[in-house]
């Protein structure tokens, strides 16, 4: 957390969701708090509650169970996990439309200039690639500079310079006092410095410091990784992913013990 | 607030959505004053009964407008209530829109017996009102996120405006028969307890709706 900012912004107590009465519980028994220039990157593997997790602080959907509470006038800049594009509608009208709701429509050129996507403004939005949709859907959470920033997978399907301008916004954002909440299900590439790593696993959550990216991820050999694996679930850990690697390794991605 | 209406209603026009219930509204308004005199009241009134089904269309196609994510976005940056309120107002003024609108389009063809007076006007007016709140009542009880895809709100809303009619509450017969008289004098009598129940009707369905935006998302 950056110094001297200790105020919360969203909490969250003993938060329940599931999606209709006779469907199964996404998130169970959730205490989380998140205070202003926060950044926190939420972990954990496909399907465990991570994006449910983020619509609830986002404030988008409501728990069933427990509350929710959000700072008097805490506006949230949030990103879903996949948006789709308004029909035909150019970009820069749609990201100024956007930001005219919070005054800061005047922010879109500067921010399109430093997610180096200014050039695609007055394209219509269903034809811009994922990547530069995603960049434009950052934009619109940006503008404004809203206390918290709720983003799912934010860096996906963004290239390598748009990654590390991203990273170096949203890590100026927090310094400004602005807290993020964020996933990141990527193999490598820019690095946002977390200060809280939340693990979500079959809807309960673990609140960790934030762990080096290189103690996450273990290499081994081929032929000794069914051995490594099964060393590492004796042990408690929590694999995320296994993913074998052109130099003939395999790379194991490790959750929380 | 009102910003986030005019969004709505923006979006709404870009994404051509409109095109299909437009056509809808137009095609009951070409037919219906194909067959002159036109007497202002009753012709009006039976345009007005046609605004009922238009409207629920129009009303369910601008509310399906945004994507998902799209509305997520706008419910973070808003907050529920106020992204409710914004999508109730776009529906106010699309109503109001399409009201003036249906009441146009015959005046500027020159397609009425006579010009209509100005308490004709009104009343021609309100009753267009009345009926298109009534299909956007209709369409915010079945619209998304309370329900996701198409059949459901096409079943439950053919189904609702159909059997509305046997079953004696259909608020578009009610309105057209109270419309079909020649002196205007007399319709404010026989349109108040339509517009009586239309009013329950939206002071159940509305905050039932915006809740159920809220609970559904």
């Amino acid at each position: 957390m950056r110094p001297g900012t200790s105020e919360a912004l969203v909490r969250c107590a003993g938060v329940g969701k599931r999606y209709g009465p006779a469907r199964p519980w996404v998130l169970r028994d959730v205490d989380a708090e998140v205070t202003a220039g926060q950044v926190v990157h939420l972990d954990g593997p496909n399907g465990s509650g991570k994006s449910t997790l983020l619509r609830v602080l986002a404030g988008v959907s409501p728990p069933s169970r427990g509350e929710r509470r959000a700072a008097g006038g805490c506006r949230v800049g949030f990103v879903p996990e996949a948006g789709k594009a308004p029909r035909s509608m150019p970009a820069g009208r749609y990201l100024r439309a956007h930001a005219g709701m919070v005054g800061a429509a005047a922010e879109v050129e500067p921010l399109a200039e430093r997610l180096r996507c200014a050039a695609f403004l007055s394209e219509p939005m269903d034809s811009l690639s994922k990547g530069t949709l995603r960049k434009m859907m950052l934009i619109g959470a940006l503008g404004g500079a809203p206390p918290l920033l709720v983003l799912d997978e934010p860096f996906g399907g963004l290239d390598a310079e748009a990654q590390e301008s991203l990273a170096g916004l949203l890590g100026e954002r927090a310094a400004a006092g602005s807290a993020v909440v964020f996933s990141d299900h990527r193999e490598g590439g820019a690095h946002l410095a977390a200060d809280r790593r939340w693990l979500v696993v079959e809807g309960g959550l673990v609140d960790r410091p934030p762990r080096p990216v290189e103690q996450r991820r273990r290499r081994v050999a081929a032929e000794e990784s069914d051995a490594e694996l099964a060393r590492l679930l004796a042990a408690g850990h929590h694999v995320l992913s296994v993913r074998t690697l052109g130099s003939g390794e395999v790379e194991i991605e490790v959750g929380e013990e | 607030m009102t910003a986030s209406a005019r969004y709505l209603l923006v979006e709404h026009l870009a994404s051509r959505r409109w095109i299909g219930p437009f056509l809808f509204l137009l095609a009951g308004i070409v037919v219906l004053y194909s067959q002159p005199p036109n007497p202002v009241l009753s012709t009006a009134g039976t345009v007005s009964a046609w605004m009922l089904p238009a409207m629920s269309w129009w009303c369910f196609a601008f509310l399906d407008t945004s994507e998902p994510g799209e509305r997520q976005v706008m419910i973070a940056v808003l907050g529920p209530r106020r992204f409710a309120a914004a999508r109730l107002l776009g529906l106010g003024a699309l109503v109001a829109g399409a009201s003036l609108f249906t009441f146009l389009v015959p005046l500027v063809l020159g397609l009425f017996e006579h010009t209509p007076r100005a308490g004709e006007v009104g009343l021609v007016l309100f009753a267009n009102g009345l009926c298109g709140l009534a299909g956007a009542g209709l369409a915010a009880l079945i619209s998304e996120p309370i329900f996701r895809g198409r059949a459901w709100p096409l079943l439950l809303g053919v189904g609702a405006l159909v059997l509305s009619i046997p079953a004696g509450v259909s608020p578009a017969i009610a309105t057209a028969r109270a419309l079909d008289r020649k002196d205007p004098g007399a319709v404010p009598s026989h349109l108040a307890p339509e517009t009586l129940g239309i009013a329950l009707f939206l002071a159940l369905a509305i905050p039932l709706a915006a809740e159920l935006w809220r609970r559904r998302e």
